[in-house]
């Protein structure tokens, strides 16, 4: 039997598919890189929770994180790994599926 | 760990979008871009001193470019930054300076010397085609640009039913380019961060 959009949901890829987790992935994916400043506004997280998103999904290694000074201020740039833009990418190619099937579904 | 919806994915669809077009989407960086054409549609009206208003142009093309560069770091402040993809959006970017703006600059040039009937008619079109595109290919959304593109495709029909001039005409397509500018902008604005904060 052909499963509804919303079982389809529950099946896919959860490190990516956490909502703030794919709010980072999904800003990531759209540009070379971003800074943190972007990533908080973007998903609404306070620093240590996207700290700590930033960490899991660099050491799922779908993420690489740089951090330095400028003068004295320290910043934090993100990108996703080669690996990691390739899953990101399949993950939304079957989110759009999902998307267009609940509309149908709907 | 909280379950995720349908709307979830398309929040984070319209997230995808703006990060990818996200300079397109700092409406007021160009703000100063609405009052420029206000004066240019004042230059190319009857009413004003040709010299006083080409300087009052030069001014305000100035202005805009200090105005969009503070902006730009306004915004840097506020919301951080992006490197796009480099390349990311070729094909845009020939279509734009191959095709769109040769084509708006050429039915400016069309409708001078053809249309003295309905002096911004095939201009208006042109121009209203421009912005639909504009607004497909920087991400959606932003439905204020649909309004207009309406206005300016209808403004070519104007001089049927009044009593407008062809020179008065060309000016008054660039004071509602302008005005609907600077509007859109900031409605630009607006939509940017109701997607960036979550509204």
């Amino acid at each position: 039997m052909d499963r509804t959009p919303f079982a389809e949901l529950a099946a896919v890829d959860r490190l990516v598919h956490e909502p703030s987790r794919l709010a980072i992935l999904s800003a990531l994916l759209a540009c070379a890189e971003a800074d943190f400043r972007y990533l908080l506004t973007v998903t609404g997280l306070t620093k240590g929770n996207l700290s700590s998103h930033l960490s899991k999904l660099e050491a799922g290694g779908l993420v690489a994180v740089e951090k330095g000074f400028a003068g004295k201020i320290p910043w934090t740039r993100a990108r996703l790994t080669d690996d990691g833009r390739a899953r990101v990418e399949a993950h939304w190619r079957d989110l759009e599926r999902i998307r267009g099937k609940a509309r149908r579904w709907r | 760990m909280t379950g995720i919806t349908i709307d979830d994915v398309e929040r984070s669809a319209r997230v995808r979008a703006v990060t990818d077009n996200f300079f397109f989407w700092q409406g007021r960086r160009f703000i100063a871009l609405g009052p420029v054409l206000i004066v240019a549609g004042f230059i190319a009206s009857p009413w004003v001193d040709e010299r006083l208003a080409k300087g009052l142009l030069i001014a305000a093309a100035v202005l805009a470019l200090i105005v969009s560069a503070y902006v730009g770091r306004r915004y840097r402040a506020e919301f951080g930054s992006v490197r796009p993809i480099p390349g990311a959006h070729a094909l845009r970017s020939r279509i734009k300076w191959l095709l769109v703006y040769p084509a708006m600059f050429a039915s400016l040039m069309l409708d001078s010397l053809y249309s003295s009937a309905l002096p911004v008619f095939l201009s208006g079109f042109v121009w209203a085609v421009g912005l639909v595109l504009y607004r497909k290919s920087t991400g959606g959304g932003r439905v204020h640009y649909l309004t207009l593109a309406a206005c300016l495709a209808g403004l070519g029909l104007v001089p049927l039913a009044t009593a407008i001039t062809s020179r008065d005409m060309v000016a008054v397509m660039m004071l509602v380019l302008g005005v609907g500018y600077t509007a859109a902008v900031l409605l630009d604005d607006d939509e940017m961060r109701a997607v960036m904060k979550g509204a």
